[in-house]
């Protein structure tokens, strides 16, 4: 069974979690984005709410496309519970339903939370989001404390090895990824292998989001509501987490707003700093900068092959393929030749 | 040298969809038509310096491995063979982004060849 309402095994799941006698979704909705994961909009009527009326969440699971990858819808929630419990803003987390039989594919129930995500809006639409300066204190308090998470050993065991040397194997990462995909990339392998020669060494590691920038977090009219998009969380050091959210390729519109194209750069990081962030290091900053450049090309075109393969044949993916060569062009202007002995 | 008749139909056709599809639709379906004319769009300037972007890879003479050992450090010559091809397929995937710098080689006056 894979519909969401009329289903009498989602319905008793639910009344498990929210601790009522019954519950029945009276609703439910697809929202916006994700082609690997469906989130839906789902109304609960679980009786409980002493006149409250029913309750709105989300159900996020895999697309059927992708069921191999459960595992990690599993992963993520357990993330997104531990962020929760260490005071970060994400959706309330409220269960997570590993039997596939409920609704065709595992599932997390998570708390509905208003607000608005898409990146370019966000840039753009100055009304959102409340006072620039004080969201961009914000944004670096929430990632002060996403550094400070300590895992407990369940996510412990989820999260892996810490690496030894994270400049060195986000450097190797991008070379593996160009490989599989097969076509040279001249220009991208000249800025990787500047990026190779100017690596900082290995410091201190963190819990990192991976993917904290503008277009991953949710805004209502006065501030942040809620931090998003935790798959890629990973062990790493926290100075790329600020590197992806300054890099110049998440401004979107407003390059010259260096926090994300929100707001001043100090903002962010006096937020961070006054949370009890990590040492800031501007020049481990300002490599991961160029590696987010690196990182992203190589993304988008993986995901352009997605299409060009045939795999999934789709505009959006296509077009997105290109960016990559107006990043190229970027990371050749930021990886000009400097005065050397040959 | 591409058709320059071939090229106008299809700066037409994206025309079309921007102007008269998605001005009408709304959401999803208009969402798309954009899509599809920024595609369209894109297709026409990848044909138009087709031509000058295959010569200038042509001209980067260096291999990727060399350049992963570190053999190209450098070399400057390389980066401005690089930067040229470059300079060319960020113009096809969006020449609004690029500095007047950058695209001044790639207009269109140059396409005739």
């Amino acid at each position: 069974m894979t519909q969401l309402t009329e289903n009498p095994h989602l319905d008793a799941w639910l009344a498990g979690v929210l601790n009522a006698p019954a519950a029945r979704v009276i609703a439910a909705e697809k929202l916006s984005g994700g082609a690997i994961q469906e989130n839906w909009s789902v109304t609960i009527d679980a009786g409980l709410d002493g006149g409250a009326g029913p309750r709105r969440c989300v159900i996020r699971r895999d697309a059927p496309a992708t069921i191999a990858a459960s595992r990690s819808r599993a992963q993520e929630y357990a993330l997104i519970r531990a962020a929760h419990e260490a005071g970060v803003k994400v959706p309330t987390p409220l269960g997570f339903c590993a039997d596939p039989q409920v609704i065709g594919a595992p599932f997390a129930l998570m708390a509905l939370v208003p607000g608005t995500g898409y990146g370019p809006r966000l840039v753009r639409d100055a009304q959102l989001g409340g006072d620039r300066a004080a969201l961009c204190r914000e944004l670096g308090r929430q990632l002060a404390r996403i550094h400070a998470i300590r895992p407990d050993p369940r996510l412990d065991a989820i999260l892996g090895d810490r690496p030894a040397d994270p400049a060195a194997a986000a450097v190797a990462l991008c070379r593996d990824w160009l490989d599989a995909l097969g076509t040279p990339r001249p220009g991208l392998e000249w800025a990787l292998r500047r990026a190779q020669r100017d690596a900082p060494p290995p410091g201190g590691i963190t819990l990192t989001h991976q993917d904290y920038r503008t277009g991953n977090f949710l805004v209502d009219a006065r501030g942040l509501t809620a931090i998003l998009d935790w798959e890629f969380a990973a062990w790493s050091d926290p100075m790329s987490d600020l590197g992806w959210f300054c890099a110049r390729c998440w401004r979107f519109s407003r390059p010259d707003r260096e926090a994300g194209g929100i707001g001043d750069r100090a903002d962010f990081y006096a937020g961070y700093i006054d949370e009890g962030g990590q040492d800031i290091d501007p020049a481990r900053v300002a490599w991961w900068e160029l590696m987010a450049h690196l990182r992203w090309a190589v993304i988008a075109l993986q995901q352009g092959h997605r299409h060009a393969s045939g795999e999934e044949r789709s505009l959006h993916l296509a077009l997105t393929g290109r960016i990559a060569d107006t990043l190229e062009l970027d990371l050749l202007h930021m990886t000009a030749p400097r005065m050397e002995v040959r | 040298m591409t058709d320059p008749a071939a090229l106008d139909l299809l700066d037409d056709t994206a025309r079309v969809l921007r102007e008269d599809l998605a001005a009408a639709l709304t959401g999803e379906q208009r969402y798309q038509a954009l899509l599809a004319a920024n595609a369209i769009a894109t297709a026409r300037r990848a044909i138009a310096v087709s031509a000058r972007l295959q010569a200038a890879e042509g001209a980067i003479g260096a291999d990727v491995a060399a350049i992963r050992a570190g053999r190209h450090d450098g070399d400057a010559a390389l980066h401005g063979r690089l930067l040229h091809a470059a300079r060319l397929r960020a113009f096809v995937a969006d020449p609004v982004a690029l500095s007047p710098e950058d695209r001044a080689p790639c207009e269109e006056s140059r396409d005739a060849s």
